[in-house]
């Protein structure tokens, strides 16, 4: 019980506290408005190039839309945590670490899959891509592991934002290349292999194709595998940042530099 | 001190600033590597054909746009931040004058951009680095930095102006490049659409470069609609700015505050 409050409550302090460092107006344009011309973008893209059909774009956007909030969330959370000197203080109570961190993941994934889900819902409803209404509650499972997966990442780069000063730049430059080979907009198989590799090792790639063939009629059981494969990218990054973070602390309590400033 | 070298010092601190963000580099470069890199492989495998330099310069004036967005665009709120905005104003050198220098170096940025979209497309999917037109090309680049740096003052302006449009700022980056036609031709977009990205400098400027790269003629006459564009806003953005400073010293709330 202690730790699933240590994991709530915690959690949604600092989600609301990097609100009040952020302004919250930023969070429509950022999170609900950006997403949708994203996929009206590479809509058009894809009428101009006559590769896929729109479901295949507001689909594989829609999934992308929780890589804002996945990626930058934690990583936002933790440096600004640790810029107004709270780190040593977290970091000094009994409560354990995996559930302090965990809880600075969970509402970045909540939040990414709202945005996925209203990305998805606005440009369908936009844009009419013939995806029926039988197909939304199956899309949700790959909707919500690739949010999970993304905060998972993010969160590892929240852990080397402890240490690094480039990881925003990381984190953009994760942002940037996953939007090339996750497949949302370019098909896996179409990519050079070079691609293929970084993707398949990226959240949201296995996630994307998942959602894909579900919006194409497939069943839950046929894109297991696929699923299953975006958890475990999601859960071996949440282990990283786990081990990340340990060492970190380590460092800095044999430093005596506790707020890791 | 002359307007020319208040807007060349204007330029050369921008750039100074610039040349050491690293965030440059993700609005400049690496977005329009990426955004490159999508729509030729989309190209390559779809039915439109293969990838030529013409998707290179969509990216080239994206991250033009981005840049001037996010750094002309937000330069006011960011000294007004900084609480400088009051030595600037203060300042004999005209304020237009400073922004019209800042926003032409975040233009100027664009370059990154083009060499670094050239490259994808030439070395990444073989397209021969052929400008039909080299003179129109110069004047096209020249046009496009201009018409968009010159774009980027009215949005300083407005942003400043109007404090509630800042939060826009962050949502503006596709819809400009949507209606500018960038990466798919104007004709396929809804009319309303069209009409909008007919007013935009960057559109003309995309335009310019492209036709100059591929020699289908109409390029001089795009970079002048661009360059015309450009002034046209310029002059918007000298008036909005001119009411924002006399409304500031009027309620003695010179950070505009």
């Amino acid at each position: 019980m202690k730790t699933v409050r240590v994991v709530v409550v915690g959690g949604f302090l600092s989600y609301r506290a990097l609100f009040q460092w952020l302004r919250p107006s930023l969070f429509v344009p950022t999170m609900l408005v950006t997403p949708v011309f994203q996929v009206l973008f590479f809509v058009y893209v894809g009428r101009f190039a006559g590769v896929a059909d729109d479901r295949f774009y507001v689909v594989g956007n829609a999934v992308l839309g929780s890589a804002v909030a996945g990626l930058y969330g934690p990583m936002l959370a933790m440096s600004e945590e640790r810029a107004a000197g709270a780190l040593g203080a977290v970091l000094a109570s009994p409560a354990g670490r995996i559930p302090i961190f965990v809880g600075r993941m969970l509402p970045y994934a909540i939040n990414g899959l709202l945005v996925s889900c209203f990305t998805l819902g606005f440009a369908a409803a936009l844009l009419g891509p013939g995806l029926p209404a039988d197909r939304l509650p199956a899309l949700l499972a790959p909707l919500v592991v690739a949010a999970f997966a993304c905060a998972g990442l993010g969160l590892a780069l929240g852990s080397l934002a402890l240490i690094s000063r480039d990881v925003p730049f990381l984190s953009n430059l994760v942002n940037a290349v996953m939007l090339l080979v996750c497949g949302a907009n370019v098909a896996v198989p179409d990519l050079p292999w070079p691609l293929r590799a970084a993707g398949s090792v990226l959240p949201l790639t296995h996630g994307v194709q998942a959602a894909q063939r579900l919006a194409d009629g497939a069943s839950v059981g046929s894109v297991g595998w696929l699923l299953c494969t975006e958890l475990g990218i999601g859960a071996g990054y949440v282990t990283l940042a786990v081990l990340l973070l340990a060492r970190v602390e380590r460092m800095a309590r044999r430093a005596g530099t506790l707020d890791l400033r | 001190m002359s307007a020319s070298r208040v807007t060349f010092a204007a330029a050369a601190v921008m750039l100074k600033m610039l040349f050491r963000a690293r965030v440059v580099v993700v609005a400049t470069v690496l977005q329009p590597v990426v955004f490159t890199a999508i729509v030729s492989l989309l190209l390559r495998v779809g039915s439109r054909g293969d990838p030529t330099l013409g998707e290179a310069m969509g990216a080239t004036v994206m991250g033009m746009w981005s840049s001037v967005l996010f750094f002309a665009g937000g330069m006011l709120t960011r000294e007004r931040r900084q609480r400088t905005l009051e030595m600037i104003v203060a300042a004999p050198a005209p304020l237009l004058l400073i922004m019209l220098g800042t926003s032409l170096a975040t233009a100027l940025m664009g370059l990154y951009s083009l060499v670094a979209s050239v490259a994808v497309v030439t070395f990444g999917f073989g397209v021969p680095l052929e400008i039909a037109e080299p003179g129109a090309f110069a004047v096209a680049s020249l046009a496009a930095i201009a018409g968009t740096g010159l774009f980027g003052v009215l949005l300083a302006a407005f942003f400043v102006m109007f404090r509630q449009a800042g939060i826009f700022q962050n949502m503006l980056e596709y819809p400009v490049w949507i209606a500018s036609g960038v990466m798919v031709p104007l004709a396929l977009l809804p009319a309303p659409v069209q009409v909008i990205g007919w007013l935009l400098p960057p559109t003309w400027g995309q335009e310019a470069l492209r036709d100059a790269a591929s020699g289908a003629g109409g390029s001089w006459s795009a970079s002048l609609a661009c360059a015309g564009l450009g002034v046209g806003y310029f002059v918007l953005g000298g008036v909005l700015l001119m009411l924002a400073e006399q409304r500031a010293r009027m309620r003695a709330t010179l950070p505009l505050s």
